[in-house]
């Protein structure tokens, strides 16, 4: 007890002065591990513990959730910086805990890293377990998705050795996500809206063979990256029938409607942002919020986590893209999403991870640039210590060469952003500060829908 | 016509490796060759023809493991062409191929193409990070990384020496040594990534002038593939300085 006391003393005390510097989330979390190791098996948790995982979009879908659960009288206790390995979950946990290790709050939200997870629930079991895809990000440290995949299930086979029931909330449009039920009561959420079989335009596609015996898939209807109604022709492996589901959707306008009946409207108007709305909403249900409440909480949602943010500049708007460079399917989204709305476009690689150096850019190969091949885009600029690297990139697109621009420094943004078109700007995280120190100073930020 | 061929794209595709034939098409091009790729779907035979280059790519274990059941099927061919002039390129987790055995984690072993008689021995945690590795009579330093779950061992003509990260090849006793590879006059098999030709347009020149017997190939001016080069190599050179202090 004196223990536990110490370490959720120490990790509030650092916590404290870790903000006050603009730092650590982390740093506190592995202090307390360090000075009471099984300080996650001691904490109290509320009855409400939803963990969120996969490649895309935890983020986001985290935010949904406790904005659903907010909107529904619940207090909810979350990692909002995103922190979400083992370290960073402890710092959230702790810092809304009182000194006996209460934790405050009808629900625990937590975003948890696909490659740490299993390290999480040795000490916590979620009541719910949602996994929303699995895909090709940050190949350095992740691998491949069948990787990551492995590592998830190991996550949840560790948390069944612990005592208490575990509902995994799973895409079932995902195949590699769909591998993962076994004993534990599954929640499956996807898209029965009609779309065709048609792949989406990509660099590669990994859904052409299945998970299970490396056989053919073919797909009755295919919305994006891997995701769509697939059956396997060589084994009984195929879509589970959804517990809910879009019905309708359409990209142009925003509008999706999800089980038939639940009317929403997103400006984010991507396939990526329709399936977080759906995951969130799905989960929220499953954690004991009501349709109705659920539905207008994020219909129309504004995101807060500052990925998407938009700058008027005389007539003209200058919207920011942050995309992690690693992971192409979120990345395509963007280019599609720019290349619909049309303007310029402008892309910084400077650095290529946040968290660790790495000079690998074979991502760039993986991400469709020809997205950016239409007339709706005026010019590109490419920015950034990796500007060669893009150069040579779009040489092997059919972009017309005299659209393209590299600027040699990045002194030399705020100047290719002041012509008259709006402009599209993508960037990772890592480079994201950058990018904003270059803006014309003149820019108005506005909180508003894109 | 010179002919590219690249084996299962639609299965051996991981870290965009299939753009290297793209790289290395171009060079050509601009020298004069007149060159196709030829993409072989997973489950189609490849009937090769002489001289060119035969690619296969990386993937995942479970996608090798499919792809070389699949393989043993055409080996013969494949051997046969390289005998004939054919060179092959085999990158990423694809480079255990080369050998005669895969030794898979649980114990189980299932076959390469038999190219030499190393061993690749799969391991149960990953190796990744940023190496660089030099080439025995070559200037020109290896920018890549790694990422893989396989070392090779039992190999007698190491194609690099790594001076940042990790090599690729145990010893007889099991210990990890700085070489990394198989390189022969017929072959470069190499877990190193890229892609490979995009990132390292020295290599990709040097291969173009092997397949071509063209060694003017290897003075052509520097484009924004080079320069991007020169700034992942200066990047990487500066954590061997790091990493040393």
């Amino acid at each position: 007890m004196i223990r536990m006391m110490m370490a959720i003393l120490c990790c509030k005390t650092a916590a404290f002065v870790g903000r006050l510097i603009g730092k650590g989330s982390s740093m506190p979390g592995k202090l307390a591990l360090r000075i009471c190791p099984d300080l996650l098996v001691r904490l109290k948790l509320p009855e409400t513990v939803i963990a969120v995982s996969g490649s895309n979009g935890k983020t986001s879908t985290v935010e949904m959730i406790v904005q659903i659960l907010q909107a529904s009288g619940k207090q909810v206790c979350w990692n909002r910086e995103g922190s979400n390995q083992t370290e960073g979950v402890t710092t959230t946990l702790v810092r809304n805990a009182d000194l006996r290790g209460r934790v405050r709050g009808d629900a625990v939200v937590l975003e948890s890293d696909e490659q740490y997870a299993r390290y999480t629930f040795r000490h916590l079991k979620p009541t719910h377990f949602a996994v929303l895809n699995l895909l090709r990000d940050q190949m350095t440290r992740n691998g491949h998705p069948e990787y990551i995949l492995s590592k998830l299930q190991e996550a949840v086979d560790t948390a069944n050795r612990l005592p208490g029931e575990m509902t995994l909330i799973l895409n079932g449009d995902d195949p590699l996500c769909a591998t993962l039920a076994g004993n534990n009561p599954v929640i499956w959420f996807g898209s029965d809206a009609p779309r065709g079989p048609a792949a989406p335009a990509a660099m590669y596609d990994d859904g052409l063979f299945c998970p299970v015996c490396g056989g053919h898939m073919t797909y009755r209807n295919r919305t994006y990256a891997t995701f769509g109604t697939f059956e396997c022709e060589a084994c009984d492996f195929s879509r589970p029938t959804l517990d809910h589901a879009i019905t309708f959707a359409d990209p142009e306008t925003g509008e999706i409607t999800v089980d038939g009946a639940v009317n929403l409207h997103t400006e984010l108007k991507t396939w990526y942002n329709f399936y977080n709305m759906l995951a969130a909403y799905t989960v929220a249900l499953a954690a004991g919020a009501d349709s109705a409440s659920a539905a207008m909480a994020i219909d129309d949602y504004v995101f807060r986590n500052g990925r998407v943010r938009s700058w008027i500049l005389g007539e003209k708007r200058l919207v920011l893209l942050t995309a992690k460079h690693e992971n192409t399917t979120g990345y395509d989204q963007a280019l599609e999403l720019a290349a619909r709305r049309g303007g310029d476009v402008l892309i910084l690689v400077d650095a290529i991870s946040r968290k660790y150096f790495t000079g690998e850019t074979s991502w760039l190969w993986d991400i469709n640039f020809d997205l950016l091949n239409t007339p709706n885009i005026r010019r590109i600029f490419l920015a950034g210590q990796y500007g060669y690297d893009l150069e040579n990139r779009f040489s092997y697109t059919g972009v017309p060469g005299d659209k393209i621009y590299r600027l040699d420094s990045l002194s030399q943004i705020a100047e290719a952003l002041g012509s008259e078109n709006d402009v599209y700007m993508i960037t990772c995280f890592a480079d994201r500060a950058k990018l904003l120190a270059n803006l014309p100073k003149n820019a108005e930020e506005r909180s508003e829908n894109l | 016509m010179i002919k590219l061929y690249s084996i299962y794209p639609d299965l051996l595709n991981l870290y965009g490796e299939s753009a290297s034939l793209t790289a290395l098409q171009r060079t050509l091009l601009q020298c004069g060759y007149e060159t196709e790729i030829v993409p072989v779907p997973f489950g189609e035979t490849p009937t090769f023809t002489e001289g060119g280059l035969i690619h296969i790519g990386a993937g995942t274990e479970n996608r090798l493991t499919y792809g070389a059941a699949a393989m043993e099927a055409w080996s013969d061919g494949l051997k046969a062409a390289m005998e004939q002039g054919s060179y092959l390129l085999l990158t990423g987790s694809a480079a255990e191929l080369a050998c005669q055995t895969v030794r898979h984690t649980d114990g189980r072993e299932t076959k390469g193409l038999g190219l030499c008689d190393a061993v690749a021995v799969r391991t149960k945690t990953r190796q990744t990070g940023d190496v660089l590795y030099r080439m025995s009579g070559e200037e020109s330093l290896l920018a890549s990384f790694l990422n893989k779950s396989c070392y090779l061992q039992g190999v007698d003509t190491p194609a690099f020496t790594a001076i940042l990260g990790e090599g690729g090849i145990l010893d007889s006793a099991g210990k990890l040594t700085d070489w990394e590879g198989i390189a022969t006059e017929k072959m470069l098999a190499t877990f190193a990534l890229g892609p490979l030709f995009m990132r390292n347009p020295w290599l990709k020149r040097c291969i173009a002038a092997k397949l071509t017997g063209d060694r003017r190939i290897l003075s052509l001016p520097p484009d924004a593939a080079d320069f991007g080069y020169s700034v992942t190599v200066d990047a990487l050179k500066a954590r061997i300085s790091a990493n040393s202090r």
